[in-house]
């Protein structure tokens, strides 16, 4: 599903974010990208959805070389990468399920199959209730439901989390964990950069320890360390 | 390009919602700098008109004075028929010269009865062989010093000072409209910058649910050519308004010349059209350069 051979980028001033990286995730896959900050976690994940291009290698997302995609197909790429974020992202002058529905006007989707989707992937994530409240009306784990739900509204092939639980705490951390993992078991590979050493010790599944930009470890059913 | 009007209309009102004020002022200004320019292309196609009707026989007056004699008049004329240089000519007589007198300040009653047609000077009105301003100024010189005559008037002196002073007009206008043109054209660059800025959250969830980059641009370059396009098109009763000044002015100062100092109004509603073409180019020309410099899709 995503392959990474030789990958290296360096910003501006000598900064190496990642250094002659090579790896594989398979399709279905659940993986942990950890490492102190600075270690390239974040850029790893901007390289997938080609936010940045990498200065060295190539990367393959779902058999393509994402290099050598054109401007105008990169929106496409996009489409099957579903991204969530620490601090949300939401939209704070929609309410919930315009919050959803949004993901799926700009790609296009027509009426009718947003007003199936937006319900049932508020159900899956549980805040059907709260459907039309907006988002400042929501607790901390709430919001970030909304933002899986809109992540995953488009079923998604990768879905890439990059510390969805730095701003929650452990109790609310360990719901939002369940939820990935259940969207991890409808097929859905899910690549998720975090801090949280408990959520990777109890989870066991795939780590890849990044260390100033080397790849440090990659261990099936690992822990944090 | 997945779109759907209702969700443009949407994008497009919250945004004209969320910067109303900004997109007023910027609208005001492309306004001003349209209506001085289409003022200035009003002003010159006026003088086109004013003296094109004197094209056809480049003419001058030899006017007499009011109490002047037969045998003074006879002379004139004696000397106009001899002239090789001169094509014909027509005698305006006192009572004849009332009736346009009477015609030209229509407006005005006091001038109208401050006159009587004992007042009136006859004249002649000439035209001659060669219509070049030189030969023309000469000829009409030869009449200057004659008996019984009390002014000559070449059009061609008229003719001249209009279209040196309106050249002198629309030359400030083009440079005071160029001036305005660029002030416009950054004002909705930054207008686009802005309301950018005031949508950057949006904008960044757009990319990453992998809006298209039209469906993401769109939105902001249609607010830019609107305000262009509105800019412009508000223009028409103004440029309107400025030819019946310019029209006011032309017959005000009494010389026939001027009578028709106003552009057709086909030509005024061209000159609206190329401005509000402009406008809307101008806008959308801002907002394009606002969107590759700020919005990276």
């Amino acid at each position: 599903m995503i392959k990474l051979e030789n990958v290296s980028k360096v910003y501006k001033g000598d900064v190496v974010a990642l250094r002659n990286i090579t790896c594989e995730i398979q399709k279905g896959e659940f993986v942990f990208l950890v490492g102190p900050s600075g270690s390239g976690k974040s850029t790893f994940m901007r390289l997938l959805n080609k936010e940045e291009n990498p200065d060295n290698g190539v990367i393959y997302v779902a058999g393509k070389d994402i290099g050598r995609l054109s401007a105008w197909r990169v929106p496409f790429l996009r489409r099957n990468i579903g991204c969530i974020f620490q601090d949300f992202k939401l939209l704070d002058n929609r309410t919930v399920s315009q919050n959803v529905a949004f993901a799926l006007e700009v790609i296009g989707r027509p009426r009718h199959v947003i007003s199936t989707q937006v319900p049932a992937i508020l159900e899956l994530v549980g805040l059907s209730k709260k459907a039309d409240n907006y988002p400042e009306e929501l607790s901390g784990g709430e919001q970030q439901r909304v933002s899986i739900a809109r992540a995953f509204v488009n079923r998604p092939l990768i879905l890439l989390a990059d510390e969805p639980t730095g701003n929650l705490d452990p109790a609310t951390s360990v719901g939002i964990m369940k939820l990935l993992d259940r969207i991890n078991r409808t097929g859905t590979t899910v690549v998720m950069a975090t801090h949280d050493r408990g959520i990777v010790d109890t989870m066991r599944k795939r780590v890849i320890e990044l260390d100033s930009g080397n790849l440090a470890r990659d261990q099936a059913r690992g822990v944090y360390e | 390009m997945n779109f759907r009007i209702g969700n443009l209309f949407r994008e497009l009102s919250y945004s004209l919602r969320r910067s109303f004020s900004l997109f007023v002022g910027t609208l005001l200004t492309i306004l001003i700098s349209m209506t001085v320019l289409g003022a200035g292309l009003v002003l010159s196609a006026a003088v086109e008109t004013a003296t094109d009707r004197w094209k056809d026989g480049v003419e001058f007056i030899v006017f007499l004075n009011p109490d002047a004699s037969e045998a003074e008049t006879s002379s004139v004329t004696n000397k106009l028929n001899s002239s090789p240089e001169i094509d014909r000519f027509t005698f305006v007589d006192k009572e004849a010269a009332f009736v346009e007198f009477q015609s030209m300040f229509r407006d005005s009653d006091q001038i109208r009865e401050s006159v009587a047609v004992v007042d009136m000077p006859p004249s002649f009105r000439i035209v001659p062989e060669s219509p070049e301003s030189d030969v023309v100024e000469t000829l009409a010189d030869g009449f200057r010093d004659d008996p019984g005559v009390f002014e000559v008037v070449a059009a061609v002196d008229t003719i001249k000072d209009i279209e040196t002073g309106s050249a002198r007009i629309n030359r400030i206008f083009l440079i005071v409209g160029l001036a305005l043109l660029v002030s416009a054209l950054l004002l909705v660059y930054n207008t686009i910058r802005t309301t950018i800025f005031a949508r950057r959250r949006e904008v960044e969830v757009m990319r990453l649910v992998g809006a298209s980059n039209w469906y993401i641009r769109v939105p902001f370059m249609i607010e830019g050519t609107l305000q262009g396009l509105l800019g412009g098109a508000i223009t028409l009763p103004i440029l309107r308004l400025w030819n019946n000044v310019l029209s006011d002015i032309g017959s005000g100062d009494g010389l026939a010349l001027l009578a028709d100092l106003r552009a057709p109004d086909r030509t005024v509603f061209l000159i609206w059209l190329l401005m509000t073409g402009l406008g809307a180019i101008i806008g959308m020309v801002a907002s394009v350069v606002a969107l590759s410099r700020f919005l990276d899709v």
